[in-house]
């Protein structure tokens, strides 16, 4: 032995069950630190291949783009990506609430939708006349043929916000392929088909021969820039631009939100925030695993520490040979912990992936799969040492009382031996009916500290399952896409509507767990501006006026911030939201719109409504906004309103578990007597989407199991130290007893 | 003249809870000396030994080496003192238990940062008998080997004064008188100052110079 510092690690391999209850300790929060800054990656990479492939892997669509505008984007040096698609037109789908919209796309456009070009049969068009259509969309249109037939089309195409009457055609395609179905395209009431190159050219006015460029930006952090500079220069207009803001957030690019909700864009952010929030709760676990041994340890050692210091020992050399105790178990702990996470984290994400088909996880095979969790768990040291670090300084920390109490420790005292002081409040003599009760009960009152420990364990546990349950939420960048649709079938009657006697039909089937409705009222200005219903305000060219009832939950789904008096004017008619008109341009020059903010008034067929704030557009059967003042009122005060009492949409929304055939076919029934009716499911929809979040569940259910397994190490230590420390005490105990 | 205790006092508790362990103690040590101190159990002798060692600060008076107050001085002299200046035998013999023999002799000079002179080193442990033990843990050792290492322990710095607690207290009488017998051979072979805390009068009798402590008061035996 050359050093006294030596002695650390004697000590250590003396303490065995000690050593190895911190070892794991700083094993397991490396793990876990580990796994959360690895799984970080993961997670993120995994968001945004989602949202990629919900939206496509774009930033941002320039519409209504002419050819030399097109080419101006083409030729920028600061696009990494650029492609685009003229739209052919849209043909509503029979008997459902979907249309289906013809695109031609160029040689890159098609690139970045990897959802909508999966060919179950047949090939992509190639040349003029030929499209490719999905299997869904063949399927509602009674389609019995197969590739190589004609298939006639009724096609209505109108530019991107333009107030100018559809143009309407008809054209013969023949059928090159059959794609499968996207029932992600059901949340917007959109699904695609490709057309040959050319097709436009042969079947469009010029007018409509516009482009919808979509593009990416090879510098992320100057994207608003660069679209900017982009409007300018090809003479965009800001209406012309969509940024694909569930890609956007994913990847955490800043881009300019205008009327975009808050709420969509919160998420990064919070999701920070609760990561934080659980590394820093899974570091507060080990750190009190750490600093319950370190401390019981050193307590057990005390005389030990005495002696040294007697022998002359400074406080300094105790503080250390404590502190190099750890820094020995974090040289072995931390690496091995790091390696496992690496290993865990990646390996968790792969075998909850290997469980589905990498279909579902919207890459093309599970190669690119494994490929993406790769590229995104290994080669990130930052992390890796961030996690490193930030589990030696917490060990630190944690080992520092213990560290102080051993180097201050006086050595007359400690080498007689510390007696326990015990303070007892409470000394009223009661009859002692159970004395194992009675003694827990005294321990748990005189080691108030130590039940702390236990108790914020279990809580910690308790806060770290809800924190990451949540936060996995918050990854799934779907779950934008399935608001768009309310239940699992909506049913539609936009002419003359269900009557209510229908609605209550409808509830009567086995397996419908709720229902929800919507009254819908279109009214559009005359040429003198005037509507067929009495307003107290002018609208402006080419805006609607639409009346909107809708149920409670409805209402607080689209304001969540409604309060209960707020609630209580909706349904007393003295009250109600409202979705602003966009402002439309014309001739390039932008156009003003009506808008009514919080706290305005207006007049209604004699009714004076308070608008209580502005919300989210409602939208029958997500065929679109159509472009006007949406008054939104509660169920019953639209039949007031509007004179009318007929439903245009219902929602049906389901039990876990129904009996989807029975339902269907009651849905079947009552569009079958009311003409002009259709339905549509969304459970195929809800079911991709689900899916497609499957991975980030399980991954987030991987970290709660490392969180779990650190609250069970800081119980079981609690247990040990308390047995440890009443060890002369159990023994007077059992000899009493003994003698009993 | 090594060590000079003035005025020596300790107290325990306060009002009608103090406890006088020591009170108004004075005692010189000389180089060389041999002494031994008496008296009934919790009489203050132990906590004589402690202030006068380093380990325990006095509620009054002052301890100084070579005219230095040590309770006056910053802990990592007071260390140091201890480290260099006195060695220490107890009765319970506070080996460390994860060390061999030969690594509790040395554990003072390690904490010093000095390598051992390992002829010394050989020259005392022949002394002491125990040559063939210094591989052993503090637990394959009998009680007499592991007092004769802590005896060890308390030489390797060549200490100017060696304090005994009850050194024999936990031996048997035979282990004990060997015992006694080498810290004679010591203070006579080394000239080191023996101070030795004893209830047993005939090892006290043994001493050059004999006090006795009662209740808290220190006085010198005079045959």
């Amino acid at each position: 032995m050359k050093s006294y510092h030596s002695f650390a690690w004697k000590e250590l391999k003396a303490q065995k069950i000690t050593s190895i209850l911190i070892l794991i300790a700083i094993i397991l929060s490396t793990m876990m630190t580990t796994v959360i800054g690895q799984s970080w990656g993961i997670l993120q990479a995994l968001r945004v291949q989602q949202a990629q492939n919900l939206n496509g892997n774009r930033y941002a669509t320039f519409h209504n783009l002419t050819y030399d505008q097109k080419t101006i984007l083409e030729k920028d040096g600061r696009l990494s990506f650029v492609g685009s698609h003229i739209v052919l037109g849209t043909s509503r789908l029979k008997n459902s609430g979907i249309s289906l919209q013809l695109r031609e796309y160029d040689e890159n456009g098609l690139s970045i939708y990897p959802a909508i070009s999966k060919l179950k049969k047949g090939r992509l068009p190639e040349k003029a006349g030929e499209i490719a259509l999905p299997q869904d969309a063949l399927d509602y249109m009674g389609f019995k043929g197969d590739i190589g037939d004609t298939i006639t089309l009724d096609l209505y195409v109108s530019l991107f916000r333009d107030a100018e009457v559809f143009y309407e055609y008809q054209a013969d395609f023949t059928l090159s392929g059959i794609l499968q179905s996207n029932y992600l395209g059901y949340g917007s009431g959109v699904v695609i088909g490709i057309a040959g190159s050319g097709t436009a050219e042969e079947l469009l006015p010029q007018k409509y021969l516009v482009y919808s460029t979509d593009f990416r930006t090879a510098d992320k952090g100057s994207f608003q820039h660069t679209v900017n500079d982009l409007a300018v220069k090809t003479g965009v207009s800001k209406n012309h631009i969509q940024y694909n803001w569930i890609y956007l957030n994913a990847l955490g690019i800043e881009y300019d939100k205008g009327d975009i909700d808050e709420g969509k864009t919160r998420g990064f952010s919070y999701m920070t925030l609760t990561g934080i929030m659980t590394g820093a709760l899974v570091l507060l676990a080990a750190g009190l695993v750490i600093y319950n041994i370190l401390k019981i340890a050193v307590s057990k050692r005390i005389k030990v520490y005495g002696t040294l210091r007697a022998l002359g020992g400074t406080k300094g050399q105790l503080y250390s040979l404590v502190t190099q105790q750890l820094v020995m178990l974090c040289l072995i702990g931390i690496p091995l912990g790091a390696f496992l996470g690496v290993i865990s984290a990646s390996g968790i994400t792969k075998a909850a992936t290997s469980l589905f088909s990498p279909e579902i996880f919207m890459a093309n095979n599970q190669e690119e799969l494994n490929m993406l969790i790769s590229q995104n768990s290994t080669g990130k040291l930052l992390p890796l040492l961030i996690s490193a670090a930030i589990t030696l300084i917490f060990s630190f920390l944690a080992a520092m009382p213990a560290a102080r109490y051993a180097a201050k420790v006086s050595p007359v005292i400690a080498m007689n031996g510390i007696t326990v002081k015990v303070k007892r409040k409470n000394r009223k003599e009661k009859r002692i009916r159970n004395f194992e009760a009675f003694y827990a009960r005294l321990n748990m009152k005189r080691n108030a500290g130590r039940t702390a420990i236990t108790i914020l364990s279990l809580l910690m546990s308790i806060t770290v399952f809800v924190a990451v349950q949540s936060f996995s939420k918050l990854l799934d960048a779907s779950k934008d896409i399935r608001k768009l649709h309310l239940g699992d079938y909506s049913v539609t009657n936009d002419t003359t509507g269900f009557m209510p006697s229908i609605v209550e039909e409808l509830k009567i089937p086995d397996g419908v767990s709720s229902f929800s409705t919507l009254k819908y009222s279109l009214y559009k200005q005359e040429k003198d501006g005037s509507l067929s219903i009495e307003t107290g305000f002018e609208l402006m060219p080419g805006e609607t006026l639409q009346i909107i009832g809708v149920d409670e939950a409805r209402l607080n789904a689209l304001m969540p911030s409604l309060t209960k008096e707020q609630m209580q004017k909706l349904k007393d008619g003295k009250a109600c939201l409202v979705k602003n008109p966009i402002a439309i341009s014309y001739g390039g020059q932008p156009g003003s719109a009506t808008s009514f903010v919080a706290g305005d008034s207006i007049l209604l067929a004699n009714n004076e409504l308070e608008v209580l704030g502005n919300c989210d557009a409602v939208t029958l059967d997500n065929a679109g906004f159509v472009n006007g003042v949406q008054v939104i009122v509660f169920d019953t005060v639209y039949d007031l309103l509007t004179g009318k009492s007929t439903y245009s949409e219902l929602y049906v929304i389901l039990e876990d578990g129904a009996d989807t055939e029975a339902v269907e076919q009651k849905i079947e029934q009552i569009c079958n007597e009311t003409s002009g009716s259709r339905w549509l499911s969304y459970r195929n929809t809800d079911k991709q989407l689900e899916e497609s979040y499957q991975q980030i569940k399980l991954l987030a259910w991987g970290l709660i199991l490392f969180i779990g397994l650190i609250g069970l190490l800081n119980v079981i230590n609690t247990i040990y130290t308390n047995i440890y420390t009443r060890k002369n005490e159990i023994g007077r105990n059992t000899a009493c007893n003994r003698y009993e | 003249m090594i060590i000079e205790g003035k005025n020596l006092s300790k107290y325990y508790g306060s009002g009608e809870n103090k406890v006088i362990a020591l009170n108004n103690a004075n005692l010189k040590i000389k180089s060389g000396d041999f002494i031994s101190i008496t008296g009934p159990s919790g009489s203050g002798k132990s906590t004589l030994l402690h202030i006068l060692s380093g380990l325990d600060t006095p509620s009054s008076g002052t301890v100084t080496f070579d005219g230095k107050d040590i309770y006056k001085t910053k802990d990592n002299e007071l260390s140091a003192f201890r480290r260099r200046k006195v060695g220490f035998i107890f009765q319970q013999f506070n080996l460390l238990p994860v060390l061999t023999a030969k690594e509790n002799i040395i554990m003072p000079l390690l904490l010093d940062k000095i390598q051992p002179d390992e002829g010394y080193l050989t020259e005392i442990t022949d002394l002491l008998g125990i040559s063939n033990r210094l591989s052993h843990l503090p637990n394959e050792l009998s009680g007499g080997q592991q007092q004769r290492v802590a005896i060890a322990r308390a030489l390797i710095t060549k200490p100017d004064v060696i304090f005994a607690d009850e050194p024999t207290g936990n031996l048997d009488s035979k282990s004990g008188n060997e015992v006694l017998e080498i810290l004679k051979n010591i203070w006579q072979t080394f000239g080191t100052a023996v101070v030795i805390i004893t209830h047993d009068s005939s090892i006290a009798k043994m001493a050059e110079r004999r006090l006795t402590i009662v209740d808290g008061v220190l006085s010198e035996v005079t045959s």
